[in-house]
């Protein structure tokens, strides 16, 4: 480096930071005062001196940036439009690739982003419909792993679990002096027959306690609230209302024949109550002493919401009940280890959905930010094309100002038009995503494009439109300006940004469509997993029985015999079991093999014979129940293989006694039979540890009847309540659930979590392909004369192709390597999302390989073409 | 001339550092009167930038100065009548502000 020539960097920093109306004068003396100070001081400070002074010009070029920026801002609040309107109109036309593309890219990425929005905001982060619903809680109990009696349970996926709540819990904290809570209410789906003429209509009913109305703090649109808990009542939603008596406010008063008996209609609830969903009618909700009895603390099958004083905080009485849950476990041993938890109850309707909802919204910035730096990429392109006809502009007289200001209408004019395409976008994809959605997801049905998210989509785009604006002039403005087509190699250099900008999205787009895949793959895998049941052909319902008759064991074991005896009656193989497989149920006991200190913890289930062979649950060693396996006879028990290879890992399980804990304290078992284990909580879980003991010899006041048909024959939906009401006509009878179905629903959220990675990935890589277009269409139409050139020194039409084919091509694979390492090194972040998948399935990547590479193709083919047919006379003039 | 338009500190600097330099008041030559008066190294595009601003203003003009020898053509900056008079009336105004302040200067004090 000559000492007198100043540092080559600092220089390129001068001209970066130096206003363009003194940049030339500003240099020259730079330069001069560097040459005199390395003539009088030497090198080193002089150019000190000159780093010194660029230093220095950065706020100057601030200031003088915000002045226009600001005169910009106040000129176009000041009016005066219809100049920069007829320029900008002018503009556009006269540049249509620009403008279709800014507007596509600004509706397709603000479209999708409004659309996820809209969906995390009904879903999930609007309030509850409920007079202040903000302090309206669900309450689990939990049981937590370091207080459980042996010290280190096993099973998988029970330690803190939250627990539905009991009866006797249930009126433990309705009759506590609570400084938090100013009520529970339990509620429990049930389903009813109603007889209308000479049919029966299946309703879906909810067993509500008579608090529930204070609790949700509504009121009956029509009518009053129950009389009392043990009344022949009830209140009718309001669909059903509409449905069912065809909006008749005369209904109230009138009676209805459910499951047998009359039910006298008080009152119609209110439209669109958020929770419960999906029922027909309520009914009161009572439990006699025989549900309060020691033992029922086990049965925890009661949703139970509560509402948080005004005056007292979600915390507070979250630490209140933990602590009197906790406190219980003194004097009831089956809360030893408990405590409990709060929700608000618009968190837990949504809590299934919260991991999808928080990588939508996510994906929404990332669209934002993608549209944004897209369109700045776009608009940069596009004002250092224009800057010739700029410097025409500046030499004949328009300020800066007034450039700037054109500059800013015209994008505001091109961001609105795309803003109008992202609503019309968000509208119309809500349909698909509400209707591709499993059913269970809450609220989902009432969401819709409203005035508020409207209003944000407006504030996002005019964001949009000042800050590319703004980027798109200061970006295209930077750099060398060199005259294009003489110097390819400055040319080139110009545009490092944009290719750095489009290989981060198709980087995005690439992770995004890994993720799909790899959730895809995953959501096979596990639908392909062994249950170690089969569910085909599987129905089941639960049935409980109230009331004094069944106070005794010897009731309920008549009671169900006569149920699976009809049932066998009809043709159809049935069974009965307290706590089957993916159901959602859970029911755990301890128990300890001999010579064992402690206690290990197992899911207990009672099955009546037949169980085993119904659910096609093998057999491995021993036999099953039959029979004779009664109260008369000794205590049995049949464990999962899990169980047996734990304890008695030399296979000699069959024979052996165990002591199991239970409702009657603790019990020895002899072990009759090994059966193989089965994944209790669904798919993604490893199969607990499993006892079954037979119903005869335990039997429980609720349980769920499994019924199948011979030989794969449908199930009746009938047929349960038939052979219920010939048993007990006053026990109410569920509907028959598919155990598939069951399934299904447990793969629904999986399920949503694809849907919407998919269609994120495909708007992702929409977006990248947009971007790719405009990128190379430009290049294209700015490289026109050196591609003239080019063409009239012998280059082929076909040889011109695919040089522009092969940019993209290039671009576009470097993008899918970056985003698939991306896709590697989040793989922490992707299994917090949906724990399970391996984002490092190298059979992941070649779909989305292709898939980006077609899009890559699809998107340079029409810049391409259009590369091949410049006629090079035509190009030689190009400006 | 109200006085709200009066040139700030630094602009009176520059239009002082004109006159002074003139009739050769090119850009480097007011940075060095600056420099050589004051001991301040100003800023060389802030300079520019200022001058621009009070040639907007009428202030000073500017005229091309042919390059010397071989050497580059400079901006030349030339006071105006109106920028002496808003430097007599800066200056009246504070002799009018400093009239009948008495401070007590350092060596007063000793």
């Amino acid at each position: 480096m000559s000492p007198l020539v100043e540092p080559r960097l600092a220089r390129a920093c001068a001209r970066l930071v130096i206003p363009t109306s003194v940049r030339e004068d500003s240099l020259g003396d730079l330069a001069e005062g560097f040459r005199r100070r390395v003539a009088r001081s030497g090198g080193l400070m002089a150019r000190r001196w000159y780093w010194w002074q660029v230093l220095r010009a950065v706020p100057v070029r601030l200031s003088e940036g915000a002045a226009t920026v600001t005169s910009a801002i106040r000129g176009l609040a000041a009016g005066g439009w219809g100049r920069d309107l007829r320029t900008a109109f002018r503009a556009i036309r006269r540049r249509p690739t620009y403008a279709v593309s800014v507007v596509a890219t600004v509706g397709i990425g603000l479209g999708a982003a409004t659309a996820i929005v809209t969906v995390a905001d009904g879903v999930w982060f609007r309030g509850l419909s409920l007079p202040d619903g903000g302090r309206v809680v669900r309450v689990y109990e939990l049981e937590r792993p370091a207080a459980s009696p042996d010290g280190a349970p096993k099973a998988g996926a029970e330690p803190g679990h939250p627990s539905l709540i009991s009866p006797p819990l249930l009126d433990d904290l309705s009759h506590y002096g609570w400084d938090s809570f100013s009520g529970f209410a339990a509620f429990v789906p049930e389903s009813m027959n109603r007889v209308v003429g000479d049919h029966v209509e299946h309703l879906s009913a909810q067993r509500v306690s008579v608090e529930a109305f204070d609790v949700l703090g509504i009121r009956p649109a029509l009518g009053q609230p129950f009389s009392d808990a043990r009344a022949r009542e009830v209140v009718l939603a309001d669909a059903f209302w509409r449905r069912a008596f065809g909006a008749d406010p005369g209904v109230i008063g009138r009676t209805l024949q459910l499951d047998g008996d009359p039910y006298l209609v008080v009152g119609v609830l209110p439209a669109k109550l958020p929770y419960p969903r999906n029922a027909d009618v309520w009914a009161p909700l009572y439990f006699g002493a025989d549900q309060l009895v020691e033992p029922m603390r086990g049965a925890r099958y009661l949703d139970v919401v509560a509402r948080v004083l005004g005056d007292a905080s979600v915390d507070a009485a979250a630490r209140e009940v933990d602590a009197f849950v906790g406190g219980l476990g003194s004097n009831h041993p089956m809360h030893a280890g408990s405590g409990a938890v709060v929700v608000s109850l618009r968190d837990d309707l949504a809590r299934p959905y919260t991991r999808a909802l928080t990588l939508l919204v996510a994906a929404a910035g990332a669209f934002l930010l993608i549209t944004a730096a897209n369109v700045a990429g776009l608009g940069a392109a596009r004002v250092a094309e224009s800057r010739r006809d700029r410097a025409v502009r500046l030499a004949l007289g328009a300020s800066r100002v007034r450039l700037l200001r054109t500059a800013l209408v015209e994008n505001a004019v091109l961001t609105a038009g795309g803003a109008a395409i992202a609503a019309l976008i968000a509208i119309w994809v809500l349909t698909p995503i509400k209707r591709l959605a499993p059913a269970g997801v809450p609220r989902l049905a009432e969401t819709q494009v409203d005035g508020r998210i409207l209003l944000m989509l407006l504030g996002a785009a005019a964001v949009v439109a000042v800050a590319t604006g703004l980027a798109s002039h200061v970006l295209g403005r930077l750099g060398v300006p060199v005259d294009i087509g003489r110097d390819i190699g400055a040319f080139r250099e110009r545009y490092r940004g944009r290719r750095v900008l489009l290989v981060s999205q198709i980087a995005v787009a690439t992770v995004l469509l890994v993720g799909g895949v790899v959730v895809g793959r995953y959501f096979r895998t596990l639908a392909a997993t062994d249950l170690g049941f089969r569910p085909e052909g599987l129905a089941a319902a639960p049935v409980a029985l109230t009331g004094e008759r069944y106070a005794e064991d010897a009731a309920r074991a008549q009671f169900f015999d006569q149920v699976v005896g009809r049932l066998r009656a009809q043709g159809l193989v049935a069974a009965l079991a307290v706590n089957p497989p993916i159901v959602g149920s859970t029911m755990r006991f301890g128990y300890s093999a001999p010579g064992e200190e402690e206690q290990s913890i197992a899911q207990y289930h009672t099955v009546t014979p037949g169980y085993f062979s119904l659910l096609g649950i093998p057999l491995v060693a021993g036999r099953d129940f039959d029979l004779g396996d009664d109260t008369v006879h000794g205590p049995v028990i049949i464990v999962s293989e899990l169980v047996a290879r734990r304890h008695f890992p030399a296979g000699d399980a069959v024979g052996r006694r165990i002591s199991v804990s239970g409702r009657h304290g603790l019990t020895e078992r002899t072990i009759v039979g090994v059966v193989g284990s089965t994944r209790h909580f669904g798919p993604d879980q490893d199969p607990p540890p499993e006892l079954y003991v037979p119903s005869a010899q335990d039997t429980w006041g609720f349980g769920q009847i499994v019924v199948a048909g011979v030989d794969g024959a449908t199930v009746p939906p009938t047929a349960l309540a038939d052979a219920i009401r010939l048993a007990d006509p006053q026990i109410p009878a569920a509907a028959l659930q598919p155990m598939v179905g069951l399934l299904t629903t447990w793969f629904a959220p999986l399920r949503f979590q694809m849907v919407i990675l998919s269609l994120l990935a495909g708007v992702g890589v929409l977006l990248g392909g947009i971007g790719l277009y405009g990128f190379i269409a430009y290049l294209v139409s700015a490289r026109t004369r050196e591609i003239g050139i080019r063409m009239a020194l012998g280059a082929s039409r076909g040889a011109v192709a695919f040089a522009t084919l092969r940019q993209g091509l290039i671009l576009s694979l470097l993008g899918v390597t970056i985003g698939g390492i991306v896709a590697v090194a989040l793989q922490q972040a992707f299994r917090s999302l949906v724990p399970g998948v391996d984002p490092t399935d190298p059979l992941a990547y070649g779909p989305v390989i292709l898939v980006v590479s077609l899009v890559a193709a699809v998107a340079c083919t029409l810049p391409a073409h259009r590369a091949s047919t410049v006629d090079p006379s035509v190009a030689l003039r190009h400006d | 001339m109200s006085q709200r338009d009066l040139p700030g500190q630094f602009e009176q600097m520059v239009l002082l550092a004109v006159a002074r330099r003139a009739p050769r008041a090119h850009g480097m030559a007011i940075h060095d009167e600056l420099l050589t008066v004051t001991g301040r190294d100003v800023s060389i595009p802030a300079l520019y930038v200022t001058l621009s601003r009070l040639e907007k203003k009428g202030l000073v003009s500017a005229g091309v100065e042919a390059g010397d020898e071989g050497g580059r053509s400079r901006k030349c900056y030339r006071l105006e009548p109106s920028g002496a008079e808003a430097l007599t009336k800066s200056r009246a105004l504070l002799d009018d502000l400093w009239d009948g302040v008495d401070l007590p200067t350092e060596s007063a004090a000793k």
